[in-house]
């Protein structure tokens, strides 16, 4: 099944813009990726930035780190396509950056009870304590 | 011996030292304090004994040359002058003085009578000033007297003599006012030093002048080189008369002649042995002293000569007519004293300076006798002064009168009492003086002012001593001290206290009265209002301390003048001086400067030398002598000063042709007219006491001046005292207003500059500050503070910008390259 | 690395949902459904990780991130009671000023990012100059290389053996410090937690608070 799209492309032999985007588009790449990652990363930063709810910036948070491990990952991919023998690097990093950002929301998430005990609020800019 | 003359002015000073600064601290008693200062002078006057027998008559005697201490190593480089300019001879001379003393002729005189006399007033004064509280601070004034005169007469050269000077005028200052607490001492006192300034001025100058001449200030140097300068006649006038007349300025205010005579009587304000032994003895004859001492500078300026001769006799009359009228036994004494250092003026004026010294001698001897004597009856009067409360003290108190008696009879003349030898010589000497002209007048003036002197002086005699007892019916003052003696002479009868009296003189309340309450008396002995014992005082004679140095004045102004028999009694004595070195001319004589030889006199005699000189100028032919070769030393003068017009010895030696005769003639008249004026005062004053007011009341005008004392203080407090004070106030008000106003002018321009700068820094520099500080903390503050929201989204999203910035600078150049296309 | 056929077709799906989904989770006002739209956001992801070729990661990110992060995120949301917000009663935005400047420069951010993913490219691609055939006929080389399964329908990759061996012999030093960090989140995390009954019942009161 492959091989019918790659023969249709050896095919063609001159290329133009538009079909520069369909092959883009038809077989996406590492830069694809990487897109796809940056997206997520900066709707995870908006989120952070944006929402009132702590537990929700949270979530945010969980999502900047899946964009990067993404991006970690897609590396990984395009590396050992590219015949580098640490490309398995990359998938370790992914590992470590699940293990931290499931330690991180563990602690997170109880600072969050703790706060909630004291201050009976979600709303963080209800918590301005450093407020001058 | 003579090693030890430092010793001389030493001792008391170092009895002074401990009577004025242990004697109240370690409460001496009156009989250590009397010891101490008695015992000094005593020790004082005995090693001046002994060191003027062995210069003058021992087996080493050094007479005639002057004997300095520095000779034998005691010198002491006192102030190392360094080199000054002389205006003749070399450029310039080492002016070092010296701290020497120097035993002569002249000065061995001087040390035995202040010594001696001395020691008698100091031995009165122990019993005179018993019962006063400070008893020792007289002694410690009197012994830093004798200190400062024994500098002043022993010094060789002349810084030593104006310290002396200066140390006798402060403590007569203080001496003067011993009674502090009375307005009249403090006022006699100050007059007396103020006086005396004005006559320091003078010598000042003229020591000023001796060193700019002569380039030295010992004796020894200056006489040597005056020796041979030329000799300044009438009519020129040399450096040598600038000299001579600051040094007589200087004579006048020291020894009270006649401009500056004003404050010898007001000093009687003092305790009675100060008035014998400063004003009578010792201090008044310093200028004496100076200018015997200086006779060769004199002698070379015959009209200072002559100036000093009028002086003299000016305030001889002059002084002799107040005497008259005076009421107070002190003052009649003091302007007899005036009086006669106007005769030894005159002395030394007409060229007759050993003679003038004689006559210190032996007034020195009469005055201090009857001032002594003075004291012993105001002591014995319970402090009465006045005259006019005295008489027929003679049964009361014997001794004094006895004694004072030979004091009366030598001021008189009456041979052969010592004053007679001397006044005699010096009315010779004036009669027939060839130094100056006018020697007539001054004759006459003096003989004059001797008859004066014989009456007033039995006046006082007849007054105190003789007639009626008049205390008797009015008491004595009782209790009144020198001080308000001048009460009295403006009229006061009774005295009233007007301050309580100091500390060391308990003895009035204020408003006490001090003085005769009743005119009858006998039934008030002993009610006064003080003490309780006034009343009838009966006088009583005074303790042996007292009498005894009395008695040994008598002697001495008895046989005293022995030591001068005057050329006149050459048939009886067979020389000219008798009695070789002790006769007081020849003693002299080496310090006389000859104006003939231009030498100082050598010791055989200057009579006797002058024969061979006087031959030696027959035989040279020199100029023609006016009168005969009999006419020795005073011929040859004629010779040096030219023709001094009409001489009165002369002319009465032309009608008798002999000298002796004239000699004679003179003793007569002296001796006679002394005679009359002892008559005179016997019949005003014991005879027939009625005429005396009769002839005042004839007199009255001649009475009246001489009874304010022709009015010379109030012409000088007009004149110059006023004026001095005018010029004061001017003086002031112009250092008030003027100085003082730009002074204050000065601070208000200060004031005004530190109020602009203040203003600036208030305005301008504090605005700079707090524009500064409202810039940071109304606008930046709030700015910076805005960051700090306490919202953390806020800083995430602050985050978020700078990893913006972070990427935008990664892609810098991109970026800046889509902007440049 | 070229994906093609299926995989580019499911790779575009996947993609879009994480994408989709992650929107999602910030925009939703429940806070349960934003859990669970971050959920299929991250399923999405591990989709999107097995089409890297990264089987055992995908299967970690379900097995841990998913069945362990996320269920603790809603037991949290279940504590914390959000009756208001679900009423609508509360805004779930921040004020408006702090959401405008936000977006701004988040847009401005990822503009940034996409450009530099684009040229960073076509670097790699100047680097790597291998043609996309040769490196896909390498890659069906390899696949054909791989064992089939049991069933026969696909072949087993090695990426576990991989992951493994690398994670246990390389990475042993790190893999050990990651298990102490969990170890110290645990502590942490029991102890951040605790009622004040239970901080006394261990006898773990703070010494400046006031018991009530």
């Amino acid at each position: 099944m492959l091989s019918f799209f790659n023969i249709l492309l050896l095919l063609q032999e001159t290329e133009t813009r538009v079909d520069l985007m369909k092959r883009a588009a038809v077989n996406p790449d590492l830069s694809k990726f990487l897109v796809i990652g940056a997206l997520l990363f900066i709707i995870g930063v908006a989120g952070v930035l944006t929402r009132r709810n702590i537990i929700v910036i949270f979530m945010s948070i969980e999502l900047i780190l899946n964009a990067a491990n993404l991006n970690f990952i897609a590396f990984s991919r395009y590396l050992s396509a590219m015949g580098n023998v640490n490309a398995v690097a990359g998938q370790i990093f992914a590992v470590f950056v699940i293990v931290v950002a499931a330690a991180e929301a563990a602690i997170g998430l109880g600072i969050v009870i703790a706060l909630y005990r004291n201050k009976e609020t979600i709303w963080v800019d209800e918590i301005d304590l450093l407020k001058w | 011996m003579q090693k030890y003359i430092w010793l001389v002015p030493l001792l008391p000073l170092i009895g002074a030292a401990i009577n004025g600064l242990l004697g109240r601290k370690l409460r001496f008693s009156e009989q250590i304090i009397g010891g101490i200062a008695v015992g000094s002078v005593a020790l004082a006057f005995l090693i001046s004994v002994a060191a003027v027998y062995s210069y003058g008559f021992g087996g080493h005697a050094e007479w005639p040359n002057p004997y300095l201490t520095s000779q034998d190593g005691f010198s002491f480089n006192w102030i190392p002058g360094g080199a000054v300019s002389v205006n003749h001879g070399a450029q310039y001379a080492l002016l070092n003085i010296e701290w020497s003393y120097q035993l002569d002729p002249l000065s061995s005189i001087f040390m035995l009578i202040v010594t001696g006399v001395g020691l008698c007033i100091f031995i009165f004064a122990t019993g005179y000033m018993h019962g006063e509280a400070g008893f020792y601070r007289f002694f410690a004034y009197m012994g830093m007297f004798m200190f400062a005169m024994l500098v002043l007469v022993m010094g060789s050269n002349f810084l030593m003599m104006f310290v002396g000077w200066e140390g006798v005028g402060l403590c007569s200052y203080l001496l003067i006012g011993y009674y502090f607490d009375r307005q009249e001492a403090a006022n006699a006192s100050r007059k007396a030093f103020i006086t005396n300034r004005v006559g320091d001025f003078g010598f000042a100058l003229a020591i000023f002048g001796i060193i700019a001449t002569f380039g030295s200030a010992q004796y020894v140097n200056v006489f040597d080189q005056a020796k041979s300068y030329p000799i300044e006649l009438i009519g020129h006038w040399g450096v040598l008369s600038w000299i001579a007349l600051g040094l007589f300025i200087g004579a006048c205010g020291k020894s009270a002649q006649l401009p500056l005579h004003v404050w010898l009587p007001d000093a009687m304000a003092g305790p009675t042995p100060v008035s014998a032994l400063i004003h009578a003895a010792t201090m008044v004859t310093a200028g004496l002293y100076m200018v015997t001492r200086t006779n060769v500078i004199f002698q070379h300026s015959q009209t200072m000569m002559l100036v000093v001769a009028l002086i003299g006799a000016a305030t001889a009359i002059f002084a002799a007519t107040i005497g008259i009228t005076q009421n107070d036994i002190k003052k009649v004494l003091a302007y007899s004293t005036v009086s006669q250092l106007g005769f030894m003026f005159m002395a030394c004026g007409v060229g007759a300076f050993a003679i003038g010294i004689f006559h210190v001698m032996t007034h020195a001897f009469f005055k201090a006798l009857m001032f002594l004597g003075a004291g012993s009856v105001i002591h014995g009067m319970h402090h009465e002064q006045d005259m006019r409360r005295m008489g027929g003290l003679k049964k009361y108190m014997p001794y004094t009168y006895w004694t004072f008696m030979a004091g009366w009879l030598a001021i008189c003349g009456v041979i052969p009492f010592s004053g007679f030898w001397s006044k005699d010589e010096i009315l010779w000497n004036a009669a027939s003086t060839t130094h100056i002209p006018l020697g007539w007048i001054v004759w006459l003036v003096g003989t004059i002012a001797a008859t004066c002197t014989a009456f007033y002086m039995t006046r006082l005699m007849a007054m105190t001593f003789w007639g009626r007892e008049r205390f008797l019916e009015a008491p004595a003052g009782g209790e009144a001290d020198e001080a308000h003696a001048s009460a009295y002479d403006k009229g006061l009868t009774q005295h009233d206290a007007t301050f309580a009296s100091a500390g060391d003189r308990p003895r009035h309340e204020p408003g006490e009265h001090v003085g005769p309450v009743h005119e009858d008396i006998s039934h008030h002995v002993g009610t006064h209002g003080h003490g309780g014992h006034h009343g009838a005082h009966i006088p009583h004679e005074s303790p042996a301390s007292m009498w005894v140095p009395l008695a040994v004045l008598a002697i001495l102004a008895t046989v005293g003048g022995l030591v001068g028999i005057g050329p006149a009694f050459r048939t009886l004595t067979g020389t000219q001086h008798p009695g070789g070195r002790l006769n007081i001319v020849t003693w002299l004589n080496p310090i006389i400067w000859n104006p003939v030889t231009r030498e100082f006199n050598t010791p055989e005699g200057a009579h006797e030398a002058t024969a061979p000189v006087e031959t030696a100028h027959a035989e040279t032919a020199a100029p023609p002598i006016a009168e005969g070769a009999a006419e020795a030393e005073h011929g040859s003068a004629a010779a040096v000063y030219g023709d001094t017009g009409f001489n009165l010895a002369h002319a009465v030696e032309g009608s008798t042709h002999s000298e002796l005769a004239t000699e004679w003639i003179f003793i007569i008249i002296s001796l006679v007219v002394a005679g009359i004026g002892m008559l005179l005062g016997g019949l005003f004053y014991v005879w027939r006491p009625a005429l005396a007011d009769v002839w005042s009341q004839r007199l009255r005008p001649l009475y009246v001046a001489s009874y304010n004392k022709y009015w010379v203080d109030e012409f000088y407090g007009l004149t110059v005292t006023r004026r001095t004070m005018d010029l004061a106030r001017a003086v002031f008000s112009f250092d008030s207003r003027f100085v003082d106003g730009i002074v204050n002018g000065l601070a208000s321009l200060s004031r005004l500059f530190s109020r602009i700068v203040g203003g600036f820094d208030k305005y301008f520099v504090d605005g700079l500050v707090n524009t500064v500080a409202a810039f940071i903390m109304r606008l930046m503050s709030p700015l910076f503070r805005a960051a700090q929201t306490g919202f953390t989204q806020n800083y995430a999203l602050v985050m978020v910008i700078g990893l913006m910035v972070a990427v935008a600078v990664f892609f810098a150049r991109d970026i800046l390259a889509v902007f440049g296309r | 690395m070229t994906l093609s056929g299926y995989e580019a077709l499911f790779f575009w799906i996947f993609g879009l949902a994480a994408i989709f989904a992650g929107l999602l989770t910030v925009m939703a006002r429940n806070a349960v459904h934003s859990a669970l739209f971050l959920i299929s956001s991250l399923i999405s992801v591990a989709a999107l990780f097995i089409l890297a070729r990264a089987e055992f990661i995908a299967g970690v990110q379900i097995l841990v991130y998913v069945g362990g992060v996320m269920v603790l995120f809603l037991f949290v949301i279940m504590l914390v009671n959000v009756g208001a917000e679900e009423r609508g009663a509360e805004e779930i935005f921040n004020n408006q000023r702090q959401v405008t400047a936000s977006l701004i420069f988040c847009l401005l951010l990822v503009g940034g990012m996409l450009y530099a993913i684009n040229t960073g490219y076509r670097g790699l691609q100047a680097r790597y100059p291998a043609t996309p055939d040769a490196v896909a006929a390498q890659e069906i080389l390899r696949d054909e290389a791989h064992a089939p399964s049991a069933t026969g329908s696909s072949r087993i990759t090695k990426d576990t053996e991989r992951v493994g061996s690398s994670l246990y012999r390389y990475a042993s030093l790190p893999f050990e410090i990651a298990s102490i960090l969990l170890l110290v989140a645990i502590i942490g995390s029991v102890m951040l937690a605790r009622t004040l009954k239970q901080e006394a019942s261990a006898d773990d009161v703070d010494p400046d608070f006031e018991s009530p």
